[in-house]
């Protein structure tokens, strides 16, 4: 049995290992494609060739990224079988069929048009262009949809019930759409516009900080301060729902994220631990700083609203406490800080001071955007590590617990990958790195000649070229 | 199990066959530019030939994910055994798939060009030989007493999968080279025509090799093999690829391209059929069944209406793909 445990916390290892790296590049793949489709449009109504650069500049970025989420997502899909076998069995078939939409409904599209979209300009019209860069973005997103499909169904299985360990479903519209979905998807999509925004905002920082292109970067900070105005909030509001959510369908890990051990009596306020220390073999927290009433209000949006705490559960129920805990308020900082950087950028704009020649002298807020970047990031890795971590002892939350789904594989084999998955994703992150640098470096090519819409001069009138290019489409 | 239940599992078998193929045809000659790259002098024919496959690699190798997904969907008990009993050539496919990728996307960006392509030949040499050793030793049996796999983490190396992969190699450098003949001219076109030629010759010794070995292996295929209606689906293949065979031997020497390609992939598409014909309706040798494995009735009708619309739209936009970026690679990568 031991081998079977070590080699169960080995796999556990590898898939936390896997996924955090792999997550960090859809987030930027489904963003940047939804950006990009912005850009195209926006160039084909104003017929600017500054949206063509941006667009050219942004879809470097956009491929670099895009090819490191594509090989780190491949072994993903593949360990549910080699290190989760009777996890694979014990669906039966349910959770395949959804990772098989995700294949050949998003992640096929995403593929079959992404070359056309970076390479095919001179092949194609421009409509098709333009739908070839609507598909890559549609792929992506309907991708992030299947995935927490799949997922949220582990959070909140529904939709059927499991005999001798086995899911027998009976109604795919409940599995699909079950209790978690709508929170965890629209929490984990608008997350990917969320980052994408500030990458592009603290991006196009760094250019304005240095001097460098500063007017073409300042269209794109302009853009991404517009969208993050209406995206900062919402995924605040988002969240929340969330956190609800997960006390009506997850007691125990809403415990876990806020170290609540007991549940509040009745006419009596759960406080909320803003810092606390949590002791998982005395069912208690050491020391905390405490709101009163304060998780009474978040969850139940009253004073002295009911709160399970988690000694309300048996031991053997309960998750890991302090992980959660500690993620969760690292999330809130990393989330409300965007939100509030977000804030102070609209108020230097009311005062006048975000002027294309005033912004360069706002050093301190600009580095700031800068830092936003590996805040989104964190945002993101630490959201789901509450989510996951939290879930535990389940794999499916209720019914299949973790040591229940490995493979039964010896733990050197299981050791070997893992050495191997973490030499190489090292190797890739610094290579990205390496050459993300090296594009930011060089900058946009603001000499390129577009492929459609070409202006000579800066008239204002644009006499359209379509008839005479119509020869060279499919030339 | 009832009829309806059967007859879905019969359908998604052959659903799942036609995706195998498209993934051995297509990422195979993927991979087997790759493992020609290796062989080639100077840096910019290899560029010449990433470019070739630089546009349309992504997609082919997607086929691949959506095999996974969809198997672990009709069939979660295959995905499950196959996968953790194959743990280490599963790895190294994987690992052969990063490095592929990876160097593939970054060539353009790099001025090392050097180690970066020799990452992508050895990426693609490493996946293809792993994807060979895997097929030999699930060819040769993954026993599975009482359900779950009782072999050792290393039975999947053996000399039947030793040939195994080497067929597997032989196959997409085949087709690989084909690929290039149709898309690179003249002094990378002539090495592209020797290889296809000694890599068509050794499929010619190593396909019938490999079957008789998997015959001696397996009594339980000789059904398949020499009465009927078995042998419909096994012995009429082969057959069929012996002709491919000469027919493609012809069409090198007259260098007809075109022809040559489509020839090339026919007769790997012919071996395979042959080969999951001979073992039908074993899934898994010695004793797993296509019914045995099937995932539950509902999940495969389901799974049958969602994938059905979209195969004819995947086909159609992969297809358009390649029309796009039709004609000779001009440019270097």
């Amino acid at each position: 049995m031991d081998f079977v445990i070590s080699a169960t916390f080995l796999s556990r290892l590898q898939f936390a290992l896997t996924t955090m790296f792999h997550i960090i590049w859809p987030l930027l793949s489904i963003g940047l494609s939804i950006f990009l489709v912005v850009l195209e449009v926006q160039w084909m109504r104003t017929k600017k060739n500054v949206y063509f650069h941006h667009f050219r500049f942004w879809s470097k970025i956009f491929v670099l990224n895009f090819a490191v989420g594509v090989v780190s997502g491949i072994p993903l899909e593949f360990q549910f079988g080699t290190n989760w076998e009777r996890f694979a069995v014990g669906t039966n078939g349910f959770f395949g069929t959804i990772l098989g939409f995700e294949a050949s409904m998003a992640f096929m599209l995403e593929a079959g048009f992404l070359y056309i979209m970076l390479f095919g300009w001179k092949r194609i019209s421009p409509k098709v262009h333009l739908f070839s860069s609507c598909m890559v973005a549609l792929g992506a997103s309907l991708s992030a949809f299947w995935i927490m499909v799949a997922n949220s169904w582990m959070q909140t299985p529904a939709g059927g019930h499991f005999q001798d360990g086995k899911f027998i479903t009976t109604s795919y519209w409940q599995a699909i759409f079950n209790p978690d979905l709508p929170w965890g998807f629209s929490h984990m999509w608008v997350a990917c516009l969320e980052t994408t925004v500030f990458v592009v905002g603290g991006l196009s920082a760094y250019y304005i900080l240095k001097g460098r292109h500063k007017e073409f970067f300042f269209r794109s900070f302009r853009l991404a301060l517009a969208t993050a105005v209406l995206i900062a909030p919402f995924q605040v509001w988002l969240g929340d729902g969330s956190g609800r959510a997960v006390a009506e369908f997850q007691p125990t890990k809403l415990g876990a994220i806020e170290s609540t051990w007991e549940t509040n009596p009745p006419g009596q306020g759960a406080p909320w631990h803003a810092l606390a220390w949590p002791q998982t073999e005395l069912q208690r927290n050491a020391w905390s700083i405490d709101i009163p009433y304060g998780l009474s209000l978040l969850i139940t949006r009253s004073l002295t609203g009911q709160v399970k705490g988690l000694r309300e559960f048996p031991r053997e129920d309960q998750p890991p406490v302090i992980i959660p805990y500690f993620a969760f308020r690292l999330m809130l900082a990393a989330g409300f800080g965007m939100l509030f950087l977000m804030l102070w950028t609209l108020w230097t704009w009311r005062k006048g001071r975000l002027t294309l020649e005033s912004i360069g002298r706002q050093k301190w807020l600009l580095r700031a955007w800068i830092a936003a970047i590996p805040a989104a990031y964190v945002a993101v890795e630490t959201g789901w590590i509450i989510r996951e971590v939290g879930r535990q002892p389940w794999v499916i939350f209720g019914h299949m617990r973790t040591p229940e789904a490995s493979s039964l594989l010896p733990a050197s084999a299981v050791a070997s990958t893992l050495a191997m998955y973490a030499l190489i994703y090292a190797a890739l992150f610094s290579v990205f790195l390496l050459f993300a640098w090296r594009i930011v470096r060089n900058g946009p090519d603001l000499a390129e000649i577009p492929p459609y819409y070409q202006k000579t001069g800066t008239a204002k009138q644009e006499p359209r070229p379509e008839p005479a290019r119509r020869s060279e489409v499919g030339s | 199990m009832s009829a309806l239940h059967s007859d879905l599992a019969l359908v998604w078998y052959l659903l799942l066959a036609f995706i195998l193929l498209l993934v051995l045809l297509l990422d195979g000659f993927s991979l087997g530019v790759g493992i020609l790259s290796l062989f080639v002098g100077p840096e910019d024919e290899r560029g010449l030939m990433i470019a070739s496959v630089a546009r349309i690699w992504h997609a082919n190798q997607t086929w691949l994910v959506v095999l996974g997904a969809l198997l672990f969907g009709a069939f979660p008990l295959v995905y499950g055994l196959v996968l953790s009993a194959l743990y280490i050539p599963v790895a190294l496919m994987l690992l052969g798939f990063i490095f592929r990728g990876v160097s593939l996307e970054y060539y353009s960006h790099t001025d090392n060009k050097g180690v970066w392509g020799l990452f992508f030949g050895l990426g693609s040499l490493l996946a293809a030989s792993a994807q060979g050793f895997a097929l030999g030793a699930l060819l040769h049996g993954l026993p599975i007493p009482g359900g779950s796999f009782a072999g050792g983490t290393w039975s999947w190396l053996s000399p039947f999968s030793l040939l195994a992969a080497l067929t597997v190699l032989g196959a997409y450098v085949l087709s690989g080279a084909a690929w290039l003949i149709m898309k690179i001219q003249d002094a990378l076109q002539e090495k592209a025509l020797r290889a296809a030629r000694a890599a068509a010759f050794f499929l010619l010794l190593a396909v019938p090799g490999l079957v008789a070995w998997s015959l001696g292996l397996h009594p339980a295929l000789h059904r398949n093999w020499f009465l009927w209606p078995g042998l419909v689906y096994s012995s009429l293949p082969l057959g069929l690829a012996a002709l491919c065979f000469a027919g493609l031997v012809v069409c090198l020497a007259q260098r007809r391209e075109g022809t040559s390609f489509v020839l090339a992939l026919l007769l790997l598409l012919l071996c395979v059929t042959g080969l999951a014909g001979s073992l039908f309706p074993l899934v898994v040798p010695p004793g797993l069944t296509v019914f045995q494995a099937a995932a539950a009735e509902i999940n495969l009708e389901f799974m049958l209406w969602g994938f059905a619309w979209v195969l004819p739209l995947m086909l159609a936009y992969n297809a358009y793909q390649y029309w796009v970026f039709r004609g000779k690679v001009e440019e270097y990568y």
